[in-house]
């Protein structure tokens, strides 16, 4: 794995790197595949065993690609909303937008509860490096429908990906770099 | 200290995104077509799906593009849910796969809906409104 590039998605607040093996930096990877019925079906089709879990509440397929589609329409207004105005007192919630990833995702212990307000039950995840309060590194993505991310594949790459960004960005006296985590 | 170079590094190493502004604006100006073209994509690979299931043709992309008689990679490009579709290409479709993709609500006229319309004891000012309204489209006529 090779990062290639880091791209600003907002101005002094949202970076995004671009590994060698992709064509889009994984900010903008994320909305394109979260936008693509051929990629959402194959998806679901793929962890059908984990969408039919009660938490889903007997989604279908079907639905889970509208549901998908529609949460990462409200986010990505949200953010488009942020990178064109920039700097206001809204950007401000770029940094609560991002929680920290618990424990429980690399020590296999459940998900600790987090407060979402009204906000239904979204399995979208960009998945990010906090470099200050209000300045973060998106090093991926993922659609999330397990409570941890060790016993799927595909989230596993995305621990890894965290791993791998927080190496390439830190220097030497710099150990302490957080993951976190926007749903 | 430390954070400040990164911070630095990043600024000064990094190029403005664009790909992802433009493709954000795009979708948020033609969101409304679009929400119908990514419905109807998903709709039809559920139909293909279930053909498959069904063992009942067409059941693949491929095939689908047989009975369109049109490129496999129109029907990618159609599944991928931002084609602005013709009607002929959706009428098509639902014809080849047996489904209905688009509906039309029925048109009814005034006249009609008074005719059909038993009306609430409450619903009387509303009534009068309508009949009001139909003779008034009496006289035109």
């Amino acid at each position: 794995m090779k990062i290639i590039n880091t791209f600003v998605i907002v101005k002094d607040s949202l970076y995004s790197v671009q590994y060698e093996t992709e064509m889009l930096n994984e900010f903008a990877k994320c909305f394109e595949l979260w936008n693509d019925p051929i990629y959402l079906r194959a998806f679901f089709e793929q962890h059908k065993e984990d969408l039919e879990h009660k938490f889903w509440n007997d989604i279908t397929i079907e639905d889970a690609i509208i549901k998908t589609r529609e949460d990462a329409q409200l986010f990505e207004e949200e953010l488009l909303y942020i990178a064109e105005t920039g700097k206001t007192e809204r950007l401000e919630t770029l940094s609560t937008l991002f929680e920290p990833l618990s424990k429980g995702y690399i020590y296999g212990k459940f998900e600790k509860d987090k407060a979402k307000g009204i906000k239904r039950h979204s399995w979208l995840r960009m998945y990010a490096i906090r470099i200050e309060a209000n300045l973060f590194v998106v090093c991926g993505g993922a659609i999330k429908l397990t409570q941890t991310m060790n016993n799927r594949d595909h989230l596993i790459l995305e621990l890894y990906k965290l791993e791998f960004t927080r190496n390439h960005l830190q220097d030497e006296g710099n150990k302490h770099l957080e993951f976190v985590e926007i749903n | 200290m430390r954070m400040s170079n990164i911070k630095n590094r990043l600024e000064k190493n990094s190029k403005q995104d664009n790909s992802w502004v433009e493709r954000a604006k795009y979708r948020k100006e033609n969101k409304t077509w679009l929400d119908i073209s990514f419905t109807i994509a998903v709709r039809i690979m559920s139909a293909l799906k279930a053909n498959k299931t069904a063992d009942v043709f067409p059941k693949t992309q491929k095939e689908l593009a047989e009975a369109m008689v049109c490129s496999p990679q129109y029907v990618n490009k159609l599944l991928k849910g931002t084609e602005n579709l013709q009607l002929e290409t959706v009428t098509k479709i639902e014809q080849i796969l047996n489904i209905s993709l688009i509906e039309i609500p029925e048109f009814q006229s005034t006249l009609q809906v008074e005719q059909f319309r038993k009306p609430a004891a409450s619903d009387e000012l509303v009534k009068k409104d309508v009949v009001f309204k139909i003779k008034k489209t009496k006289e035109k006529v």
